[in-house]
């Protein structure tokens, strides 16, 4: 009896114990995962003498100096604000694309039985690992061809996404159409709605929030993208955000790094707002669709 | 009569769905076939973008194995993809381990862990990435509070490397949030009864958890692999290849050679040759995955 209590205390102690290593393993990692971002916040605030100075992220003489750098313009065209504007003017576009092609392709796909699907299927799925890197050089020299390089209108990073060319988002919408029982949809069918209103009124409601999910989703890779605007745009007037921030950075000759950071930080902000907001949608849509990033 | 309307009506069902496909297929053929299959023939020819074709020629593969500089490029490639996807992949399983503990505050801490991957693909983060490494910059102003001498993480050709690995392992939330979707599906049962058995909590994570989840494993190495063998804004923003090409990957080099000089039937062999390497890979994994990836619908697991 004695021994048993006895071990039983010891148990809870030692369960306590792996509850304190999990949180201390848990909080570590966290400052590893947040602390250099806060810092970057903190640091746009400071002076530049001080910014490297130490390493505690509350500025000691706080002066919006990096800000008020930061909102200068570029060679007289370009500014962060104008390059923000650039990059949500192709990012807006290209995930309303995305969503309607994807949508449509996924609905193709997972509800209609057609020759050669299976087949088709199978290329869809492996241009899941086809490395863009093989595609680019071709690529622009099409475009190059069509002269839609540095064209105002961005047309080679939007005009694909009107055809699903991110096949991840339809791999993942079809992957949420599994889940999808087809009852509505024959009632639907029986009440006359054609293969359209039933897509429409029926399928996509259901998946709104897988919809969300890709939404957000390519609204993050695509503002984070730089490859496709350092190839395809060459005015910096249509200069975004992404080519901005690089070139604010290679400008400076090591002193100004407030501004530096300042521009970064402004950069990424409408991203966390829409993360924060959005957060749980993410982890749905990444733990039901299994993710790249 | 009726017969026939039914096979009408099925025929139309049919065109149907290849109708709804039809877009998806047509970009297919534009924007990816016609590119892959172009990129091989032009990795056969002298293509100048603006000398356009002379010759076709096995020049630029020859070229490719017998450049230092470039053979240097898929090694540093390797490198790189062989640090940071192991390293990635256990960062995340082991974090999402702990996370799936009953524990106050894991939303929290869920959270925190992916913010760097949803930002980490930004050229803002590559910025911080710099301002954190650079010489005098937040690590070393860390390590000088110990007393320990500055490290050169970023010109130090055997440290970049690792700087720009790091980079990509510190975005290991989304890998961990799949990796959480899946430990959440093991069932509880089988803890129990390895517990009764009197297996530790690390015996079970590793006789229990892993073998369940193998799947999800396979499924993030093969496209955190791709990922890996493709990176580009790491080492161009930060390093810029260097110091001393140490952080110099073929990518880099497929981008120089193709968008620099405009040869693009130099770029697109480079770009088949690392292709071609990263299939190999991705085939090897996909042939090893009978060893070892137990999916549920067969009695091994």
């Amino acid at each position: 009896m004695e021994k048993t209590r006895g071990k039983r205390l010891s148990g809870r102690a030692r369960r306590r114990l792996s509850v304190v290593l999990r949180y201390a393993v848990l909080i570590s990692v966290g400052v590893v995962m947040v602390y250099p971002l806060l810092w970057m916040a903190g640091a746009t605030f400071k002076e530049n003498s001080e910014i490297f100075s130490g390493i505690n992220f509350i500025p000691k003489n706080p002066t919006l100096s990096g800000y008020q750098n930061a909102m200068k313009d570029y060679g007289g065209d370009i500014n962060i604000w104008k390059s923000m504007l650039n990059t949500y003017s192709y990012v807006i576009p290209k995930v309303v694309f995305t969503l309607f092609s994807a949508t449509i392709t996924a609905y193709g796909f997972s509800r209609f039985k057609f020759f050669g699907r299976n087949f088709l299927f199978a290329v869809l799925m492996s241009t899941l690992f086809l490395p863009q890197v093989v595609l680019n050089v071709p690529q622009f020299i099409l475009f190059t061809k069509l002269g839609w390089v540095d064209s105002r209108l961005y047309l080679p990073l939007i005009v694909p996404t009107l055809f699903a060319t991110d096949t991840y988002f339809v791999f993942m919408l079809i992957q949420f159409m599994r889940n999808v029982p087809r009852e509505l949809e024959e009632a639907a069918k029986i009440d006359g709605c054609n293969v359209v209103q039933t897509l429409v009124k029926v399928v996509a409601p259901m998946l709104m929030s897988a919809l969300v999910s890709c939404a957000l989703f390519q609204f993050m890779w695509s503002s984070n993208d730089y490859m496709g605007p350092l190839l395809y745009v060459k005015t910096p007037a249509n200069y975004p955000a992404a080519i901005f921030v690089k070139l604010s950075m290679d400008a400076d000759t090591g002193f100004e790094w407030n501004r530096v950071l300042a521009t970064s930080l402004i950069s990424i902000i409408p991203s966390l707002v829409v993360f924060f907001l959005a957060q749980d949608q993410f982890v749905d849509g990444i733990a039901a669709g299994g993710v790249k990033g | 009569m009726k017969n026939q309307k039914v096979s009408f009506e099925k025929k139309m069902r049919q065109n149907v769905g290849f109708l709804f496909i039809l877009p998806w297929l047509i970009g297919f053929l534009i924007f990816k076939l016609y590119p892959f299959a172009s990129s091989l023939f032009y990795s056969f020819t002298d293509y100048n973008l603006f000398k356009g074709i002379t010759k076709f020629t096995l020049d630029n593969y020859v070229h490719i194995f017998n450049t230092p500089k470039i053979t240097r490029a898929l090694g540093v490639t390797f490198k790189y993809a062989f640090m940071t996807v192991p390293l990635k992949l256990v960062a995340a399983l082991f974090v999402a381990y702990i996370l799936n503990f009953r524990l106050k505050g894991v939303k929290f801490f869920r959270t925190a862990y992916y913010i760097p991957s949803i930002l980490g693909g930004s050229v803002a983060i590559a910025v911080l990435w710099k301002a954190v490494f650079k010489d005098e910059g937040l690590l070393n102003a860390l390590l000088g509070i110990f007393g320990v001498e500055s490290i050169n993480w970023l010109s130090d050709p055997s440290l970049a490397l690792f700087v720009i690995c790091l980079l990509r392992v510190w975005q290991f939330g989304s890998a961990m949030v799949i990796f959480l979707a899946a430990l959440k599906n093991v069932p509880e049962e089988l803890y129990e009864a390895a517990a009764i058995e009197g297996a530790g909590k690390w015996r079970q994570f590793f006789s229990v958890t892993v073998p369940l989840i193998t799947p999800i494993i396979f499924y993030n190495l093969v496209t955190q692999l791709c990922q890996a063998f493709q990176e580009f804004n790491g080492p161009y923003i930060i390093t810029e290849g260097g110091p001393r090409n140490s952080t110099t990957l073929i990518s880099l080099l497929i981008y120089n050679s193709a968008f620099k000089n405009y040869e693009m039937g130099m770029a697109s062999a480079m770009a088949w040759v690392m292709f071609v390497i990263l299939l190999v890979f991705t085939v090897i994994a996909f042939m090893s995955q009978k060893h070892w990836v137990y999916y549920s619908d067969d009695e091994r697991g």
